[in-house]
């Protein structure tokens, strides 16, 4: 009686212990120190493999500032250089009258980095390879330079975005600093040229492919005239860069013309 | 008797557990993986995200032009295939030229490349090509993407 009773103890611990060397055998085997069974230096590739999503994620960024650029670029053509509050006739900026607008070069160059934002955001939306762009474009300070022939901009990140993979972890630095060939100056020479001709210009025909009038050839006036306004288009059409090349719509005043035409750029 | 009835019940119990590890290990079994398809994998990919990023990144040997200003990189040359569409034979041209030009010096032979847009439409393709080629995603516009799938000659 006595034996069974230590007898049946004894097999419920052997029981226990069986299972618990069960358990560990397996969980050791499943979980244990090299899950992957990965081969002798498969950490070190994968590794490399994990730091070259910082360089995916800096070309990504590169590339969509320059696409971005680029979009500012065409925005600007379709919109006009003038600012949202100037003066205008049917949608048409009224130019070279006593109240209307003048174009300066720091608010052109707001203008055109307000429509880069504008497009810079939609590429931050998402993550990029699991890399968050962290506050999006606030994450930047802004500074543009425009020289003869190409516009830079560069951004000055604020905080650094951090990626985490299967065996390493690590932050990067998301400034970046891009310039595209757009000459952006083009916009402040041909207004300062259609001001100074603007008799040349109200003689022309309805369109004058090539025209000259002080500003290069490279250039198409299109103009049509209801009673005292003159509505005036002036594109740039060669070469085709079709991102890049300018164009200007604006209306004029006959009557106050004369008036004024003396006054601008004393 | 009541000993032994008991010492055959514990090793039928041992039997069992015996039994089930053996069943258990061989369904926890993982065949470890080949070092040489990793080691080519990660390879292969390392190698296309340098090939795709220098090349990206890198300003196109073409002279202006009339569409070009000669200062563009190729992620340039893509946007503008897409951009303009009036003109995109024109940009698609130049980047085929150029990148076969481009490809020859490379570390590594480039067998193939595919280039689509978002909606799987092709834009550039040339040489052998695999379904399981390493992919690229390049910016677009409004979250869209270009893939660019490159294939190494073996």
């Amino acid at each position: 009686m006595i034996n069974h009773k230590i007898n049946k103890k004894g097999t419920v611990v052997l029981l226990i212990i069986s299972l618990a060397y069960l358990i560990t055998t397996v969980s050791l085997l499943y979980y244990g120190t090299n899950p992957q069974k990965d081969f002798v230096g498969a950490k070190a590739l994968r590794s490399l493999d994990e730091l070259n999503v910082g360089k995916e994620v800096q070309l990504y960024l590169d590339q969509s500032v320059r696409n971005s650029m680029y979009l500012a670029a065409k925005d600007l053509k379709i919109a006009g250089p003038f600012a949202d509050s100037c003066k205008k006739e049917d949608l048409k900026v009224l130019l070279f009258s006593k109240d209307s607008c003048i174009l300066e070069e720091k608010k052109l160059q707001e203008k055109y980095l307000t429509f880069f934002k504008k497009h810079f955001i939609t590429f931050l939306k998402e993550p990029f390879k699991e890399v968050t762009f962290v506050d999006g474009i606030k994450n930047y300070d802004y500074t543009i330079t425009v020289s003869e022939n190409s516009v830079e901009i560069i951004g000055l990140a604020k905080k650094q975005l951090s990626f985490k993979g299967e065996d390493i972890a690590y932050t990067l630095n998301p400034s970046f600093r891009e310039s595209i060939p757009y000459n952006l100056k083009e916009y402040l020479f041909i207004y300062e040229k259609l001001s100074l001709n603007t008799n040349c210009l109200l003689k022309q025909d309805k369109e004058i492919p090539g025209l000259d009038c002080g500003i290069r050839p490279s250039f198409t006036l299109f103009k049509e005239q209801k009673g005292d306004i003159a509505y005036l288009k002036v594109i740039k059409t060669k070469p085709k860069h079709v991102q890049t090349n300018i164009a200007i719509s604006f209306a004029i005043n006959l009557k106050t013309l004369q008036e004024t035409q003396n006054n601008l750029f004393t | 008797m009541r000993k032994g009835a008991l010492n055959h019940g514990a090793d039928i119990i041992y039997g069992i557990l015996i039994i089930l590890i053996a069943i258990m290990l061989q369904s926890f079994y993982k065949e470890p993986s080949t070092p040489t398809t990793d080691f080519e994998t990660i390879e292969t990919h390392t190698d296309v995200t340098l090939f795709t990023t220098n090349f990206l990144s890198t300003t196109i040997t073409t002279p202006s032009n009339e569409f070009l200003t000669g200062e563009e990189t190729y992620g340039d040359l893509l946007f503008l295939a897409l951009e303009d569409k009036e003109n995109q034979a024109e940009y698609l041209s130049i980047f085929e030229r150029t990148m076969s030009k481009y490809i020859r010096n490379g570390p590594r032979i480039v067998g193939g490349y595919w280039l689509k847009t978002e909606d799987r439409t092709t834009l550039s393709r040339a040489g052998i090509l695999s379904q399981d080629a390493p992919i690229y995603q390049i910016p677009y516009k409004n979250g869209e993407t270009i893939s660019l799938q490159i294939v190494f000659e073996a």
